[in-house]
């Protein structure tokens, strides 16, 4: 499981870096920065998910790629399954 | 057939030479000479022969762009079989035909459809009936007023000769740098703002799906259709078959000027060799304005193909090929362009919107002998906070043509770090910058 950002939705709120700051980083500009690994328990993915239900913008999704098809989607092809 | 018409009448016809290299025979460019403009219906029949989708099936097309192994000329290389596959299994497909040519020095996708409308049309024809699209989408940014009337004059021809032809469609957007990346035109079909990413990517209920492909892979299609996948195979390289269209631009002879080449050619023989620049050049930027620089002598030698340029980690991009002049300075015109690259984001994501501009600005800084270690130092975490944050590739590409100036200029960014602006910055711009975009997305 990965936490993912549609950095076009975002507009910066931070709810995401409280909520989850043990998985959500803030940039310079105050963007999350999110780890491009799987997230690594279930406190992270419990966190995660409270990330993304409070997030304004919806735009926090977390997906659950199924192996071989990570990173080799073609770029904008939706994702296979994903929780929003 | 609609006919969506802007822009000025009575603007210059300003089409340079073409120079076609390899095998003369079949190419997207082969034909009447540039100065002759667009190749009449007649004549483009008589050289080709009419090839109608109704005279073959829409499987016999899918199954020869698959052999062929022809991949998108768009810029990012895709598998064009497996798009079109994609797209015929939709209920209702329809076929867009991107010419939308953002990249400012660009020229081949204006000049393939003004100089070879027929071939582009032909090629939209089978296109849309080997996935089942009844329409077909012309996409262009407002303004491009050539490539309108090279259009209405063709579509005009084919009425006339009854050719059985899906429903032609041109469609105008807004002339931005981003407007032309294949979601972002497929916003803007939706009656969206023509930006990247979202909308298109998150899908609308009732959309229909869109085949995006770049006007030059169109053209391919109508010619692997003709004369089949081993024809494409025996031109370009094994990992990219085909002809392929490149411009000239900066310190050449004939800026602006393209040439298809139809094997792996050397940059230096695409470029005429010394007679074609001006000056043995500074350094090349290779790819378009979000490209890539290479040294001088290395990018002299490099191979022109998709794969050629993979192996230097150089994208091919639009096919430009760039001379930075040895009076020029390298990050001077970085700085332009990243500047033209920061005030072409769509906003939409913070990184790029903030980062972009910071980076150009620092860029700047650098350029004019203001900057310091600790100022390259607080470029590169920037760069680090823009890159592969984007819904789109636009920040990470002006990402990767500042990495790029930093390793290929490296003695001037020291020498401008001890010795502030270098003479050269006084020197006339080599890439030309469009003026600052309108705040239009529609």
């Amino acid at each position: 499981m990965r936490l993912r950002v549609d950095m076009d939705r975002c507009e910066g709120h931070g709810m995401c870096a409280v909520l989850a700051a043990r998985v959500v980083d803030l940039d310079q500009w105050g963007f999350p920065l999110v780890p491009a690994a799987d997230l690594r328990s279930s406190g992270e993915l419990a966190a995660a998910r409270r990330a993304l239900a409070a997030c304004p913008r919806r735009a926090l999704r977390i997906e659950d790629l199924p192996e071989g098809e990570r990173g080799g989607a073609e770029p904008g092809a939706a994702p296979r399954r994903s929780i929003r | 057939m609609t006919l969506a018409v802007g822009g000025r009448p009575g603007a210059p016809v300003g089409l340079p030479a073409v120079h076609v290299t390899g095998d003369p025979g079949a190419h997207l460019l082969a034909g009447p000479p540039a100065p002759e403009g667009a190749e009449p219906l007649s004549a483009h029949l008589r050289r080709l022969g009419a090839l109608s989708p109704s005279d073959v099936s829409p499987e016999s097309v899918l199954h020869a762009i698959a052999e062929s192994g022809l991949q998108g000329r768009g810029g990012a290389g895709f598998p064009v079989a497996r798009k079109m596959a994609a797209a015929a299994a939709a209920l209702a497909p329809v076929l867009v035909v991107n010419a939308s040519e953002s990249e400012p020095a660009s020229r081949k996708d204006r000049e393939l459809l003004c100089l070879r409308p027929h071939l582009v049309l032909d090629g939209a024809a089978l296109g849309a009936a080997a996935i089942g699209a009844r329409q077909v989408v012309v996409q262009l940014h407002r303004g491009a007023d050539l490539q309108v009337r090279a259009l209405e004059g063709a579509l005009g021809e084919r009425l006339r000769a009854r050719l059985r032809d899906p429903s032609f469609r041109v469609a105008l957007g807004p002339h931005r740098y981003v407007a032309g990346e294949s979601t972002a035109v497929r916003s803007f079909l939706t009656g969206g703002p023509a930006m990247p990413g979202g909308a298109a990517r998150r899908g609308r209920g009732a959309a229909p799906t869109m085949l995006v492909q770049n006007v030059e892979t169109i053209a391919l299609i109508a010619l692997v259709a003709r004369f089949g996948p081993e024809w494409l195979r025996s031109l370009g390289t094994p990992a990219a078959p085909g002809p392929s269209l490149v411009t000239l631009a900066g310190a050449v002879r004939q800026p602006g000027r393209v040439v298809e080449i139809g094997g792996p050619e050397e940059v230096g023989t695409v470029l005429g060799g010394w007679g074609g620049v001006e000056d043995p050049p500074q350094a090349l930027l290779l790819g378009g304005y979000a490209g890539a620089w290479i040294g001088g002598a290395s990018g002299w030698r490099l191979e022109l193909s998709r794969d050629g340029m993979g192996r230097a980690e150089v994208p091919f991009g639009c096919g430009l090929v760039g001379v930075l002049p040895w009076d020029a300075c390298g990050l001077k015109e970085t700085a332009r362009l990243l500047g033209y690259l920061a005030a072409e984001s769509s906003g939409q994501c913070g990184p790029c919107a903030f980062g972009l501009p910071r980076l150009a600005g620092q860029m700047a800084q650098l350029a004019a002998g203001r900057a310091g270690s600790r100022d390259v130092a607080a470029m590169a975490r920037t760069a680090a906070d823009v890159v592969g944050r984007g819904a789109c590739h636009h920040p990470d590409e002006a990402v990767g043509l500042l990495d790029r100036a930093l390793s290929v200029f490296a003695d001037d960014v020291r020498r401008h770090r001890r010795q502030g602006p270098c003479p050269r910055a006084r020197r006339a711009p080599v890439f030309p910058i469009p003026p600052a975009p309108s705040s239009e997305w529609r």
